[in-house]
């Protein structure tokens, strides 16, 4: 058990709530007060995700007794509703706080961004510290009810967000948005009264970890594909991807750097905090199919990025390719694997965000996202090239920026599934003989997604080449260069990229032993 | 003499609505050339005043009831049944009726001349339904039902003036009296066949009679699971089912519920869809209870406890029946144009997600009891769809008044126009919905662990469906409101008096959404009335 417990997840939590309801109370026409307000608010979680930096226990985990509530840190456990047995149990370890750190930078980066919003400033700055309140939580929260809460409460200001504030389309996208995600979410209430009722009528995920896998194998399996569902639909996993392109085009640049730097990170987390604790048999059992899935992100979001000619889309679609990299570390269950889709998970962030930041940058600019509208921009805006050169690159998994870390990581932990924790030839239960997992088949899907790493260059580097590269387009002669507001925006991720680039250790230690534990309990679990 | 004296103070309550009605309607004639009092509203605040005081006593009584069982009785002959289930669902009538007088208050759809003939109807209306939550005996179930019934139809045609009112009540009428018939005659049968009228001697008579026909010297053979088949659930009982499915609008008795809500004026559509609905569902789940129970109970007694009876049957009918009820409810409103048919067939679709609640009302739990959170769940979700749902309502009253706006393209821009109208608008659908953190949530929430708990998978996966469906079109209503711009020059702004109300409903929808439990507490001991503490 963590040492420390302090309320500093319940200030994270709720100090953005709070400076929405502040800006509830500011009248209309003092749009600078608002947008400080905002800004105060959206960096006082950012403070204490670094103070908490400092004082995260990186030694629990590893390869000690498989229980997930041992390695939580900065635990808060209160009693809510008695007769149910819920909890307000908030807790974090090396799984969640990389993205809890990731969900304060990219919050706080977006409300510097949006500081040119016009329309009903109050509403977006309130909508949006009520959707970071969200975030938060969903990543803090141990007790079912309590994730499925705040899962749910991201859903309200996303549709307002998209729907007032978006692009031609947005009313579309958005209601495709609400529904898609509320589909999944509602599966995942199914599974959670499932579990509830199977584990002797607990909401705590670190026990239902321990009961659940006594439960019954069919509702097992049912609950696993509710889950599986619901959290596929977040990823995204193809065929649940298409709501992805036009959420992330029509919604506002802010929206978009948040709907893809964090929100589908809480696909692939849901995934390794309840799916694979709660149902392991069931998790190593899919591998089959969920490699093939990743396998066809990959592949198939980066030939549909290719085909893309609206800049904000091909960004879209390569995120569901780097998503699609996520979930083959996550099906290769080794340190290795697991540890690269974590680390995948971080990095992505940043790279996405950084990439729909520049888009916004150059739509604020030509008010239009054709990528073959441009064209050799580097001579007109340098710094801007220059930035978004390295975004660019670090989609594409340059080595010398994080990415790569990452995908090499990926792939090869997949190279070599389930080494080190058991046998490693194929896996068979002893009782039905059934093979319950064929490194081989992982192994060569492995393979087969790496060409995704050149579609992906592809991709990139013609897309460098349209927009920044060859002769001027004669009408952005006078364009104008990247603002400071802009670059601020832009540099602190740029740094994060090419630091851990160099030297991911920072990073890696901190997930490291968590991850071990998780891969542990599920492997073991067979 | 004495007993009856006696029990007149049990129904204070009652007395006192009655009390306010002749007030009202008295005033009415004696007042109602005056000037002054026309300006005053003096029935709106005689009934106001009336309803407030009849709440805090049926509070004070339901306090009564749960600290001391000895308070709970059965009064007049035992055709009424004062207890804690009872005063709770009076509790919701009575809170609905005050909401409804509030936000009546302003409305140009109650005429102004004939304000005391429509205050008195709702108050018959709230009297009809107090005394059909306590009913225990034929007769007066019955009568509450039609008391009920009368009040609704008249209030439905209440503008005489337009076509489409007088069109609702006649609709109304036709349809309510056939159902009521329906339901009177299958009531006789019982009284016939058993020879009382008070329901637990009726349905204990009746299994005495199946208990020696059908399990003769069962005693002492060792225990068994009898199904009831269609020997035990006699046609009588689906002919009452009958009645009150039509009086909750439920498939297949709900055809004359769109038609209804979109005649009516609107405050008394807001009225209809709460208040007729919360009495409706007491009475079915006090009919249902009545019957399973007091067979079970005899036939385990007369077998000594070797033969326990099963009521998948039953429980699979109403399943069903909620099912469509809640799929045809919500597909029909996907078409739908006019918002307050709209909330017609929203209303249908929340009846089928409270029949999922009835329909695990006899599940028998790990002990061999029947458990209550069936009921538990149904009232907490009649609670919060109180709230939510006149919410609904009462901003669609607001922008008719103003505007004179039905229909859902019309409701352009509003919700920029006039921010907190627009907001709380969308708190009561996202509830309406069941999106966290709002109360409506937690209703579904209960309901869906309810079903869950008792193993009915299916049954929670078509709820949650038919959630994420009729999330499709309350987001229409919202999104007229908030992402289409309004027709330039329009000025909109609602007045006090609905931004009171307003407040005064969406903060129990907010609120009940994080701290609930003293309202699941008190629905908790009302459910529990009926298995045991």
């Amino acid at each position: 058990m963590a040492e420390n417990t302090s309320h500093a997840l319940t200030a994270l939590t709720f100090f953005p709530l709070l400076g929405a309801l502040m800006i509830l109370l500011i009248p209309n026409a003092e749009k600078k007060i608002i947008k400080t307000v905002a800004a105060c608010a959206a960096f006082v979680p950012l403070a204490i995700t670094l103070w908490m930096l400092t004082v995260f226990d990186r030694t629990l985990g590893g390869t000690g007794p498989a229980d997930l509530g041992k390695i939580m840190q900065f635990v808060e456990r209160v009693d809510w509703i008695k007769p149910y047995r819920i909890q307000y149990y908030l807790g974090v370890d090396g799984l969640s706080f990389p993205l809890v750190f990731l969900s304060a930078l990219l919050s706080f980066i977006c409300v510097i961004a949006s500081w040119n919003i016009k329309k009903a400033v109050k509403g977006y700055f309130a909508l949006f510290l009520v959707l970071e309140t969200g975030i938060m939580g969903t990543f803090c929260a141990l007790d079912f009810f309590l994730f499925f809460v705040f899962w749910e409460l991201m859903l309200l200001p996303m549709y307002f967000l998209i729907g007032i504030w978006g692009g031609p389309r947005k009313e579309y996208a958005a209601i495709k948005f609400f529904l898609y995600t509320f589909l999944g979410s509602v599966l995942l209430l199914l599974g959670i009264l499932a579990c509830y009722y199977q584990c002797g009528e607990t909401f705590s995920i670190p026990e239902m970890a321990h009961k659940f896998p006594g439960a019954n194998a069919t509702l097992r399996f049912c609950c696993f594909m509710a889950f599986f569902i619901a959290f596929a639909i977040k990823v995204p996993i193809f065929p649940f991807h298409t709501w992805l392109p036009d959420a992330h085009v029509e919604a506002p640049t802010a929206v978009s750097v948040m709907l893809a730097g964090v929100l589908l990170k809480m696909g692939t987390y849901g995934m390794l905090r309840i799916s694979y604790p709660l149902c392991p048999t069931e998790a190593l059992g899919s591998y089959w199919w969920v490699s093939i899935l990743a396998w066809i992100n990959i592949i198939y979001g980066a030939m549909c990025a290719m085909a893309q000619t609206d800049l904000k889309k091909l960004v879209a679609y390569s995120s569901i390719s780097h998503m699609g990299i996520v979930l083959l570390g996550m099906v290769s269950f080794n340190d290795l694997g697991f540890n690269g889709a974590a680390l995948q998970m971080f990095n992505h962030g940043t790279v996405t965000a950084m990439l729909f930041l520049l888009v916004g940058v150059i739509y604020d600019r030509a008010h239009h996202r054709e990528i073959n509208g441009f064209g050799g921009l580097a001579s007109v805006t340098p710094i801007y090239a220059g930035v978004a050169s390295l975004a660019f690159f670090a989609a594409l998994g340059l080595p010398g920026l994080s990415s790569f870390i990452s995908e090499a990581m990926v792939f090869l932990g997949g190279f070599n599934p389930l080494s080190g924790s058991g046998p490693c030839g194929t896996v068979i239960n002893p009782a039905t003989q059934a093979v319950l997992f064929c490194p081989h088949w992982v192994k060569w899907v492995t393979i087969m997604a790496i060409p995704g790493i050149l579609i992906t260059a592809s991709y990139v580097l013609w897309t460098l080449q349209r927009v920044f590269l060859g002769p001027l387009n004669p009408k952005y002669r006078d364009l104008e260069e990247i603002s400071t507001r802009e670059l601020a925006c832009l540099v602190p991720l740029a740094v994060i990229i090419v630091f851990l680039g160099v030297w991911p250790a920072p990073m890696l230690d901190l997930m490291n032993k968590s991850i071990l534990l998780l891969k542990d309990i599920v492997t073991k679990a067979v | 003499m004495k007993d009856v004296l006696l029990n007149l103070r049990e129904i204070l309550p009652e007395l006192l609505i009655a009390a306010t009605l002749l007030c009202v309607l008295l005033s009415e004639l004696l007042f109602g050339g005056d000037e002054e009092y026309n300006e005053v509203r003096s029935s709106d605040t005689l009934a106001l005043t009336g309803i407030a005081v009849a709440l805090a006593v049926v509070l004070l009584s339901f306090k009564a009831c749960v600290v001391c069982p000895q308070n709970q009785r059965e009064i007049f002959y035992k055709t009424l049944s004062i207890d804690p289930f009872s005063q709770f669902v009076k509790i919701l009538l009575l809170a609905t009726a005050f909401i409804a007088v509030l936000f009546s208050y302003q409305t140009p759809e109650v005429v102004t001349p004939r304000r005391s003939e429509y205050y008195s109807y709702l108050l018959g209306l709230l009297l009809g339904g107090m005394f059909l939550a306590s009913a225990n005996d034929i007769l007066m179930f019955y009568l509450s039902f039609e008391m009920v019934g009368v009040s609704s139809y008249i209030l439905a045609g209440h503008m005489k003036g337009s076509l489409r009112s007088s069109e609702a009540g006649y609709k109304y009428v036709l349809y309510g009296a056939a159902s009521s018939g329906v339901l009177l005659y299958g009531l006789s049968f019982f009284y016939g066949m058993s020879g009382t009228t008070y329901l637990p001697d009726v349905f204990n008579n009746l299994a005495s009679q199946f208990a020696d026909a059908y399990f003769p010297g069962m005693v002492g053979t060792k225990a068994t699971i009898v199904p009831v088949t269609m020997k035990l659930l006699p046609i009588p009982f689906f002919m009452v089912l009958v009645g009150l499915l039509y009086k909750i609008a439920a498939f297949p008795f709900h055809f004359w519920a769109p038609d209804v809500y979109e005649g009516s004026p609107m405050p008394v559509t807001a009225l209809f869809s709460v208040l007729v609905k919360t009495a409706g569902f007491s009475a079915l789940i006090r009919f249902v209870y009545c019957f399973a129970l007091t067979l079970s109970g005899v036939i385990v007694n007369h077998t000594g406890g070797s033969v326990q009876l099963d009521f998948s049957l039953l429980t699979n009918i109403l399943a069903i029946t909620s099912v469509v009820t809640m799929t045809l409810g919500n597909f029909a409103a996907l078409n739908q144009t006019n918002v307050k048919r709209l909330l017609a067939y929203s209303g249908i679709a929340n009846a089928g997600y409270l029949l999922m609640g009835v329909s695990v009302l006899l599940y028998r739990g790990e002990t061999g009891g029947v458990e209550a959170d069936g009921v538990f769940a149904v009232l907490f979700y009649l609670t919060v769809y109180l709230f939510a749902n006149l919410g609904a309502f009462v901003v669609a009253i607001a922008i008719h008044d103003h505007l004179g706006k039905e229909e859902i393209e019309e409701y352009a821009g509003l919700g920029r126009l006039a921010p907190f109208m627009g907001v709380s608008m969308a708190i009561f659908l996202f509830s309406l919905v069941g999106l966290p953190p709002l109360a409506g949530f937690v209703g579904k929430f209960y309901l869906f662990a309810a079903v869950v708990r008792h193993n009915l998978f299916w049954l929670a996966l078509v709820g949650l469906l038919n959630s994420v469906v009729s999330l499709f079109y309350y987001m229409r209503i919202l999104k007229a409101m908030f992402f289409t711009e309004a027709p330039a020059g329009t000025a909109f702004s609602i007045s006090h008096h609905y931004r009171s109300i307003l407040w005064m409903l969406v903060l129990p929808v907010l609120g009940l959404g994080v701290y609930f439990e003293p309202l699941a507490r008190m629905a908790r001991t009302a459910a529990r009335y009926f298995v045991g503490p």
